[in-house]
């Protein structure tokens, strides 16, 4: 039903498919487009900053991530798109919905069975294989910015490993909290050069990035930035040798749905007894756990 | 709050100290020119002759250092004085790279293969900055982070040099402060809750986080009550003595100098009218400008 009224919603739904060039992005676009995808694969952590391009979703819903895709799209791909683990919400719908239809490609919900997963605030929980590519929508490619406003100054500090005041953010939760406390978009250090925003996946998933098999690409729209975690790189979150990154603990708890004890979790409220039940965020992979046959 | 522990001796001892010999100059700059302006044809060669201001009739452009020559030996403690607009300041923030020089040299002997460093890599000029020199500035709210977190605005410096171990970043900054006399139990307060003294202190602290050489000193104590001065004084002498840093001190106030340098160079409108032994300066002042400044002193 929802997606039934998106598609009334969406202008370009309305026009004859002819009227767009192959997965919407014209060729220069998506030239310009891989092209600093490229340079963003040789730096690994570095910012590309890319001409954006106008799309028909605003700016902040994945934008940059969705450009990387239409770049990046041939006829024989296979799209997963997923929005906080969900394969269903309103925005990742319209984004597969826009991706389908411009492109022809096919499009499932199966991790294993994609060959480009489009994601925004979490990784699967299936390990990703080499012929596979993670995009990754970004609202804020900077890691440098909560200490740093202006975008000239954390240029230079990249450009001169100049990280000791990302360092003393830490060193001040620590004083005032006792601990590290932040929590996602957990800056990490990509293969001993840049500090990178991993967006905000939960930490849970940011070991993920480490030495992966896989490809993550990450679009930001609204700043104009590309950057890259290409397979086989160090991403190792920031961490002081006496106070250490720790990912989120679900230490005796469990899927409502599969029983699950080795994925992030999601708490909510059971509607039924009012009690606070824990369930498996990455919804496809828990239903797949259950034996389901995912479309 | 985190508890901070005592651990005696766990640091290293800086590579610098031992290239360091006291019978050579450890710092030295030539023809150190800072312009603000474009430059015209009748100022263009700044250096030549007297002028009755650092700014150029013609074009307009400031010279606010007119081709400064002078060094530093280790341990020793150098005096900039004269009057308001002279380039005092511009000078210590080339020295420091806060300031880009127009032209000139800075070597120091502790890094012969860098050359001139003016000319250096920011890299590098990151890493004097970090290690080889400290700074304290006129107004601390250039020099401090004031809403962090005063052992913070220690510990950055240590984390620039890649210290990361908190415990020992924390003894390290609590052992800092001590020693300008921060109380341990207001480690973590932020400066914008100090005094004026304070913050020149926590300034001091900071700048010898990582065991520098060289310390600039601008105006460390202007506009601060006396008493509070001399408590400043007392502690930079003090540092002098046990660190055996060399520092260069910037004030226009004679009387700051005369307790604090060994040597003293006098400048007006951007460039060294005198300089020599402080005592020298102040007993038997050669040029007139000197002369008016010491007498004006008595
Ligand atoms: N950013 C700037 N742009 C233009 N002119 C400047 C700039 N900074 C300093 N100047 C000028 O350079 C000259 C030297 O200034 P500087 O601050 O170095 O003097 P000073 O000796 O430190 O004075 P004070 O005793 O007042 O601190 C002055 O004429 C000043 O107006
Ligand atoms: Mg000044
Ligand atoms: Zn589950
Ligand atoms: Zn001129």
């Amino acid at each position: 039903m929802e997606a039934a009224r998106i598609e009334h919603t969406r202008p370009w739904m309305n026009r004859p498919a002819a009227a767009y060039n192959f997965a919407f992005l014209d060729e220069g676009s998506k030239r310009e487009i891989r092209r600093k995808t490229l340079k963003a694969v040789a730096i690994p952590g570095y910012q590309v900053p890319f001409a954006s391009r106008e799309l028909p979703i605003a700016r902040g819903w994945g934008t940059g991530g969705l450009q990387l895709t239409l770049s990046l799209l041939g006829p024989n791909d296979v799209v997963k798109v997923i929005d906080q683990g969900h394969d269903d919400s309103v925005n990742a719908v319209s984004i597969r919905r826009l991706i389908a239809e411009t492109s022809g490609a096919a499009t499932t919900e199966d991790t294993a069975k994609a060959t480009l997963i489009q994601s925004r605030h979490r990784i699967p929980e299936e390990r990703l294989r080499a012929d596979q590519i993670l995009v990754l929508q970004v609202p804020q490619p900077e890691p440098l910015r909560r200490v740093e406003r202006s975008e000239r100054l954390t240029r230079r500090k990249h450009a001169e490993m100049d990280y000791s005041a990302m360092w003393l953010a830490l060193y001040e939760g620590i004083v005032r909290w006792g601990d590290i406390t932040l929590g996602a978009d957990y800056p990490v250090m990509v293969h001993g050069r840049y500090i990178m925003a991993p967006t905000p996946i939960p930490r849970w998933d940011n070991e993920k990035l480490h030495q992966a098999e896989h490809l993550t690409l990450f679009g930001a729209g609204r700043e104009k930035k590309i950057y890259a975690v290409p397979p086989y790189t160090d991403v190792i979150p920031l961490q002081f040798e006496d106070y250490r990154f720790r990912k989120e603990s679900f230490d005796g708890k469990a899927c409502r749905h599969c029983g699950s004890t080795d994925t992030f979790l999601d708490e909510t409220t059971d509607e039924a007894t009012g009690f606070t039940v824990y369930q498996c965020s990455d919804t496809a992979f828990c239903r797949k756990r259950r034996g389901e046959e995912l479309p | 709050m985190i508890q901070v522990t005592e651990h005696a001796a766990e640091r290293a001892v800086p590579t610098w100290t031992a290239r360091i010999r006291a019978d050579e100059k450890l710092l030295e700059v030539r023809g150190l020119t800072k312009r603000y302006g474009p430059g015209c044809s009748s100022c263009h060669q700044p250096e030549t002759g007297e002028w009755h201001s650092s700014r150029c009739p013609r074009c307009g452009t400031i010279w606010a250092c007119r081709s400064l020559d002078f060094h530093l030996y280790p341990g020793e403690i150098l005096g900039v004085v004269g009057e308001s607009g002279s380039g005092k300041s511009t000078m210590v923030k080339c020295l420091y790279f806060d300031e880009e020089a127009t032209s000139g040299e800075m070597t120091l002997s502790v890094c012969p293969g860098d050359g001139n460093l003016l000319q250096a890599s920011s890299q590098r000029k990151r890493y004097v900055r970090n290690h080889l020199m400290g700074m304290v500035y006129q107004n601390p709210y250039l020099g401090l982070r004031m809403n962090f977190s005063s052992s913070g605005n220690v510990a950055e410096k240590l984390f620039a040099a890649s210290q990361f171990h908190v415990g020992r970043v924390r003894r390290r900054a609590a052992e800092l402060l001590e020693r300008v006399e921060i109380p341990l139990a207001r480690m973590d307060e932020p400066p914008a809750r100090f005094s004026g003294g304070m913050q020149q202190r926590v300034q001091i602290s900071r700048a010898l986080a990582n065991d520098p050489p060289i310390l600039l000193l601008d105006e460390v104590t202007t506009g601060l009550d006396l008493s509070v001065q001399a408590r400043v004084l007392d502690l930079i002498r003090s540092i002098r003595r046990e660190l055996g840093v060399a520092m260069i001190v910037v004030s226009h106030d004679l009387g700051v100098i005369r307790m604090l340098a060994d040597r003293t160079m006098v400048m007006r409108h951007g460039a060294i009218v005198e300089h020599g032994l402080t005592d020298q300066i102040l007993e038997d002042p050669q040029h007139p400008y000197t002369q008016l400044l010491v007498h004006s002193l008595l």
